[in-house]
């Protein structure tokens, strides 16, 4: 990292000050962007101008028909945010599977959609919920903003303030991770709105997220999955790197579109026991849960309920089949060894 | 069962201070007045260096030195070694090109390094570092093993003709020609064993300093076998004689192997202290990990399998082409001839076998051993290719093994590739596996994913592997540099208390807590009192360090034998107080006793009374220590069946593991929690490499995948959770009887899996898939072969 210099304004007008003074100023959200870049010496701004320390760009507000996402708020809240679940389900859920809970704790909307990855979640939402994106100085439609790779509408010194969504009768996120970086591959954001349906596809195309107006159309007049069945997209704009060829993206595109949303499946092993009390089957009684997201599942998003057997077995690999035998009886040494487990004899 | 002893799953000792933050890893600690350092790199995969500039450098703010490969040759550091000796076909040793610990005329993979910066402060250390200029020439880089023989292609290095390191064989070439031409089928197969990025969560680093006082070299560095770091160090590279120089190996995250090799940077930082006389410090960056720790892998294998019509193995055939990257690590020779080959008899009695083995020279990072090192390579031949001739001529994959599987009678077994194993019983894991897998279960599963419109495939590895490296007397008839025995060291205190000290090194085995179990249980003294010493060379005597799953088998059985002459010595000492003879002492969970009477002394009195010898046997030497030194009889030969299957998304390609199961043989257990762990760990590597993790270089030889954004390493939620299950036949070789378990699950799981999804997609016409076998490229495949049907 080279050297810069730190501010944390408290206010928005002081922030907008403090970039325009600045020789190469740069704005620092939640830094899981920029910081992971300067720390690789790809950038040198003169000055970072911290944005945490004004209250007035974090929040969420519900009012007439549209959820305000201020420019701060993290990932996690969106995630956990009552107002954006109960009016934008989608929305919540997509906020909910950027990156690992350290991301998602820090990682802020705007620096989110101000960096415009290719591959981020937060532009398939904006685009396909038909979102406007509030800066310091006006307000750009989600069409007007997202250019191209890393390129928005945003002028040099612009701070993006809040984002507006507008809710939608349904919508739907479905996303396909990149294998190795966990962000998409192709992620498919499908929303019933007044004015008909739109459909933002991120993680796929050479220029950032785009609609597919085909599909749109189709949904608008047959909102369900078979309505798109005939259509395939082209490749021709798409990426191919080493995770995926154009080909294969614009196959997943169909699927992701196609999907019927979520379904939460519990898989507990059957007719299994604790290791530790024997108590058959699972769940012992002072078994422990924990539901994890399994994200590459394509279609359907599912849970996986790991179940950690009472005391002393903090590994859900306990959790053994039915052995007939009764409990394995471990090793001793010196002696007869009847050793742990159940030996076979060497001929 | 004692709660601490052998067969107790005890908590981890280690895992407190691991967990709340109190460990001591390397770049925690800070030296007075210490120094960073900085490499300069080629970002080419090849180049001729025309000139090295360091005068803007050396005026940067904070710039302490410069050095590079012509300040090292001045000082006569010797080059980096590779420590095992490979005598080719014809009788000629490996090529062995000279590796300089910094660049001098070219570099040849991307991150080589050539010079080294050293500053008062990291940032300024970089900044230094950015400032020297380097003139390169670009040369043309070969990159893919397959095309390094070719003549058209350029060479690593100029005295290496055809990128040829060695041309190798074993086995009987003229046998395994007839018994090919007496079979009645044969199973081919054309695979890629994936080069791999090791990845331990710690990367290496290293501190070295110099004490102008007593001219001592201290190097504190992320190190699996520190002795042998020393010894390289004073011997080959010449730094400092050995017994001024003290290796340290604090508590080190992980090493899967990588952590064994001497590489450059720790040697530069050791003698660049002396030149600065001062601490020189450097802690790999991740990227730098990705470009500089010695990959594993990499092979690419033609196979075939003679069979007789009643599907008993006649004959293996085996070509493999091995990448060595750019320079021989320091063990790469040995990885893919005496720890692959040897291993090709797999569970079976195939009595006829030929492998010869091409390692080639291409500019790409070093190839070294890694977790498993030529066994998973071996184990993923035999499995792919017994899987696949399964389904060729119809017989029923376990049935087919089990036909060929060696006997539970036939110990010692001599197979035809060297190695001769000592026990097993290979039927026994394998119903276990197909019992706890539930298999009969499967046409069902099958049926019923299917009806969700999903493909599901079950899949087998049944693998054997050579653990307990090594005997020292076998090793050395192979071309080893070293011997590989162990050494332990077992110190009462006068207060009762012990203190362990092994040659072995653990960087996440649990050694403290397991080689206190084994002396809990040997000399029944409580657990807590017991500390095991281990990772530097001024405390503990020379010893050969942790790889290969040879830590309980050959270290813990030195601390067998050490606690056996305490026991020895104790007995005299109770003997002498209790006024008894020698003879009538007996002794069990920790207390001589006088037999048939109640007289009888605990083992912290014998302790207290040999360093207090007021009342003592005459001639007897005082104090309670002993040391023992064990050099195995024979490898350990851990084996198993491991059971696979998964459930195939036709739309996508995704792969979900919906059951996995590893029956494992690894003789005694000592504790099963860590066992677990191990196993459950290994099966993660091992899916990691069946579906998810690929090492890329691009045709100009750029490192693709350079970090964890396009590297894709295996996640807990990718991380089947394994129904584990043991058999066990305890090793005759070692006294405890145990096997080591540390890899198993690297070798087994890659192809279990890709034979799940091969059986999964079989019948659509996929009958083969290349690891790692991605959504991407399973969805090719199924494509293709609609295409093709
Ligand atoms: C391990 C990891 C995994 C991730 N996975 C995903 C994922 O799966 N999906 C996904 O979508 N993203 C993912 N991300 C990216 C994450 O969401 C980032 O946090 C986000 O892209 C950037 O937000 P930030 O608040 O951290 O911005 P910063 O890094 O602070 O800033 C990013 C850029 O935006 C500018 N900026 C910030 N705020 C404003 C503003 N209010 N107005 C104008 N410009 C502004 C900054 O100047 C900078 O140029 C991942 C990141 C990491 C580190």
């Amino acid at each position: 990292m080279y050297d810069f210099e730190y501010q944390r304004p408290a206010s928005l007008a002081d922030a907008i000050t403090a970039l325009k003074s600045a020789e190469d100023g740069k704005l620092l959200a939640g830094g899981h962007t920029l910081i992971p870049t300067l720390k690789q010496r790809l950038a040198r701004p003169s000055d970072l101008i911290d944005l945490s320390g004004i209250a007035e760009l974090r929040g969420i507000k519900s009012e007439g028909g549209t959820i305000t996402v201020g420019a701060t708020t993290s990932h996690a809240e969106v995630t956990e945010s009552d107002a954006v679940k109960s009016a934008i389900p989608a929305l919540a859920e997509l906020a909910g599977m950027i990156g690992d809970p350290q991301v998602r704790h820090c990682g802020t909307i705007g620096g989110s959609i101000a960096n415009n990855d290719p591959a981020a979640d937060y532009p398939g939402a904006l685009l396909g919920l038909g979102a406007t994106i509030v800066t310091d100085s006006r307000e750009i439609t989600a069409d007007d903003f997202f250019l191209g790779l890393f390129e928005t509408a945003l002028e040099e010194t612009e701070i993006i303030t809040a984002v507006k969504f507008p809710v939608p009768q349904a919508a739907n996120y479905q996303k396909f991770a990149q294998p190795a970086s966990r962000f998409s591959l192709v992620g498919a954001f499908v929303a019933k709105t007044g004015g008909g349906v739109r459909v933002a596809i991120t993680g796929a195309g050479q220029e950032g997220v785009f609609r597919v107006p085909e599909m749109e159309a189709a949904l608008s007049a047959n909102f369900s999955p078979d309505a798109i069945s005939g259509i395939t997209v082209s490749d021709s704009n798409l990426n191919t790197d080493i995770h995926a060829s154009a080909e294969y993206r614009a196959h997943l595109i169909g699927v992701m579109v196609g999907s019927r949303g979520y379904r939460l499946r519990v898989s507990l092993p059957k007719g299994r026991q604790c290791a530790s009390c024997r108590q058959a089957p699972l769940p012992c009684s002072g078994a422990t849960f924990q539901r994890s997201r399994v994200p590459v599942a394509g279609r359907r998003v599912r849970y996986r309920i790991t179940a950690y057997p009472c005391q002393d077995s903090p590994f859900s690999v306990s959790v053994r089949p039915n052995a007939p035998d009764g409990p394995p009886t471990p090793a001793r040494f010196p002696g007869s060894r009847p050793a742990f487990p159940q030996p076979v004899p060497a001929g | 069962m004692s709660e601490h002893g052998m067969g107790a799953s005890v908590r981890r000792k280690e895992d407190y201070r691991f967990l709340t933050g109190n460990g001591h890893y390397l770049d925690d600690m800070v030296r007075p007045r210490q120094t960073f350092a900085c490499f300069v790199r080629s970002p080419h995969a090849h180049a001729k260096i025309r000139g090295i500039d360091t005068s803007s450098a050396a005026s940067a703010p904070g710039v302490i030195g410069i050095f590079t490969g012509k300040d090292l040759e001045a000082d006569g550091v010797g080059p980096l070694i590779c420590g095992w000796g490979i005598t080719d076909k014809n009788g000629e040793p490996h090529k062995a090109p000279a590796h300089p610990a910094l660049a001098t005329d070219e570099v040849r993979h991307v991150g080589d390094q050539l010079a080294v910066v050293i500053a008062e402060t990291l940032e300024q250390a970089r900044d230094g570092a950015e400032l020297v200029s380097v003139d390169y020439e670009e040369l043309p880089a070969v990159v893919l093993p397959k095309n390094a023989m070719d003549a058209s292609s350029p060479l690593v290095h100029a005295d290496v003709p055809n990128n040829l390191c060695y041309d190798w064989e074993l086995g009987d070439k003229a046998a395994t020609e007839a018994a090919f031409s007496n079979a009645a089928h044969v199973t081919s197969i054309d695979i890629v064993n994936n080069r791999l990025v090791p990845n331990a969560i710690e990367p290496r680093a290293a501190i070295g300093e110099y004490d102008a006082g007593s001219e001592n070299l201290t190097l504190y560095t992320t190190s699996q076998n520190p002795h042998v770091a020393r010894l390289v160090l004073s011997a080959f590279n010449g730094i400092a004689p050995e017994h001024k120089l003290r290796v340290i190996a604090p508590d080190v995250g992980g090493g899967f192997g990588s952590k064994i090799f001497i590489y450059a940077e720790e040697t530069v930082c050791l003698w660049a202290a002396r030149k600065v006389r001062r601490p020189v410090k450097w802690t790999a960056s991740r990227s730098e990990a990705f470009q500089t720790d010695a990959h594993g892998r990499d092979h690419v294998t033609h196979a075939e399998l003679a069979m007789d019509a009643d599907g008993k193995f006649l004959g293996l055939r085996v070509n493999t082409i091995a990448n060595m990257g750019a320079y021989l690590s320091t063990f790469a020779t040995c990885v893919p001839s005496y720890l692959y080959a040897t291993l090709l008899a797999g569970q079976y009695t195939t009595p006829a076998i030929y492998c010869d083995v091409q390692a080639v020279f291409t500019n790409t990072t070093p190839v070294d051993a890694l977790r498993g090192a030529g066994r998973p390579e071996a184990t993923y031949v035999i499995e792919r290719l017994v899987e696949t001739a399964a389904k060729e001529t119809g017989v029923a994959p376990s049935e087919l093994r089990r036909r060929n599987m060696v006997a539970a009678d036939a110990y010692p077994y001599q197979t035809p590739v060297i190695m001769q194993y000592d026990c097993g019983n290979y039927g026994a894991s394998l119903d276990e596996a197909m019992r706890i897998a539930d298999h009969t279960g499967f046409a069902a599963r099958k049926a019923e994913a299917q009806s969700r419109g999903k493909l599901r495939g079950i899949g087998f590895s049944a693998y054997i592997e050579a653990c307990g490296i090594a005997p020292s007397a076998a090793v050395g008839s192979l071309g080893a540099g070293v011997g590989l025995w162990e050494a332990g060291q077992i110190r009462f205190n006068p207060t009762g208390n012990v203190t362990v000290f092994t040659g072995s090194h653990s960087h996440g085995q649990g050694h403290e807590t397991t080689f206190a179990q084994i002396i809990s249980e040997r000399l029944g003294v409580p657990f807590e009192n017991i500390d095991v010493v281990h990772g530097d060379t001024d405390k503990v005597m020379f010893g050969m360090g942790t790889y290969g799953s040879r830590s309980a088998a050959v270290g813990g059985s030195a601390l067998v034998k050490a606690a056996d002459k305490i026991i020895e010595k104790g007995r005299k000492i109770a003997a002498h107080i209790l006024e008894a003879s020698e003879d009538d002492i007996e002794f069990a969970n920790g207390n001589f006793t006088v037999a048939g009477t109640d007289k009888a002394m605990n083992i912290g009195e014998v302790a207290f009374a040999a360093y207090v010898p007021h009342n003592y046997p005459e001639g007897l030497e005082p104090g309670l220590n002993e040391t023992a030194v064990y050099d195995p009889l024979n490898f350990s030969f851990p084996a198993g069946t491991h059971i696979c299957e998964v459930e195939i998304d036709p739309d996508t390609g995704a792969v979900e593991i919906v059951n996995y199961t590893a029956v494992d043989d690894f003789g005694t257990v000592i504790n099963p929690m860590i066992v677990a762990g191990q196993v459950q760990g290994g099966v993660a590597h091992g899916v990691g490499q069946a579906l998810h993790e690929g090492c890329n270089y691009d045709e100009n030889g750029q490192l693709i995948t350079g970090s964890f954004m396009d590297y894709s390493m295996p996640r807990a939620d990718n991380t089947p959770s394994v129904d584990i299950g043991y058999t066990s036949v305890p090793s005759p070789s070692n006294p405890l009887g145990v096997k080591g378990c540390g890899e198993a699950g690297a070798i087994a799981a890659p192809a279990a899996t890709i034979n799940a999804v091969v059986d999964a997609l079989w019948d659509l016409g996929v009958h083969d898939i290349a690891m790692p076998a991605t959504a991407h490229k399973i969805w090719q495949s199924i494509r293709a072969a609609k295409a093709a049907a």
